[in-house]
């Protein structure tokens, strides 16, 4: 494997991995009363 | 942490062993005969087998086919998350990141090598490779038990 094409694999399944590491960081906190509120909405229309 | 967290992280490990070993069990099985050494010809065969499998990305396939799994699993959750499910489409996303990242690599690989060696001259992208779909698994599952575990009253 070239050097530019590694640097480059290595680069995106970093970036992947930092999108990981956010959205596990939003989803672990507890929704707000909003999201709930509608959430339960949703099960009894 | 409270008790719930630690609940669903025992949760993820318990299923990311046993996948593990049912997923791998043909690999594992020849792994182990590779490290006993019944007798020189049994472990001969066994250490080509474990290397051919290694060179042709088994271990690639199977960490991404759990990947895709967990990823449709959280799609399908993604309406208990409610006002957070913009997040959830983001997380699957970041999985679906590190498959175009394979494919393109081989894809890459495919069209200007000469050889036909691919992922066996790969050994370090294939590690990186399944250490965040195991890092992704982990996270996606832990997320996933720690929902059902709010839902659930008891």
């Amino acid at each position: 494997m070239t050097t530019e094409l590694e640097t480059i694999a290595v680069v995106s399944l970093f970036i992947a991995l930092a999108t990981m590491f956010f959205s596990f960081g939003k989803l672990a906190k507890p929704q707000h009363s909003k999201g709930l509120l509608k959430q339960e909405a949703r099960k009894h229309p | 942490m409270d008790k719930k967290t630690v609940r669903s992280i025992g949760k993820t490990l318990l299923w990311v062993a046993g996948n593990t070993g049912y997923g791998l069990a043909p690999f594992l099985f020849i792994g182990f005969l590779y490290l006993v050494g019944i007798n020189n010809k049994t472990t001969r065969i066994a250490k080509e087998e474990f290397h051919h499998l290694v060179d042709d990305g088994a271990l690639v396939l199977f960490s991404c086919a759990l990947m895709g799994a967990i990823a449709v699993d959280l799609f399908f959750a993604r309406r208990k998350f409610a006002d957070q499910m913009a997040f959830v489409i983001l997380f699957i996303f970041s999985s679906l990141l590190v498959l175009i990242t394979v494919i393109t690599v081989y894809l890459v690989l495919l069209y200007t090598d000469t050889t036909h060696h691919l992922f066996q001259d790969l050994p370090r992208f294939q590690g990186l490779v399944i250490g965040i779909a195991g890092i992704f698994c982990i996270l996606a599952k832990t997320i996933l038990f720690l929902k059902e575990d709010q839902e659930d009253p008891k």
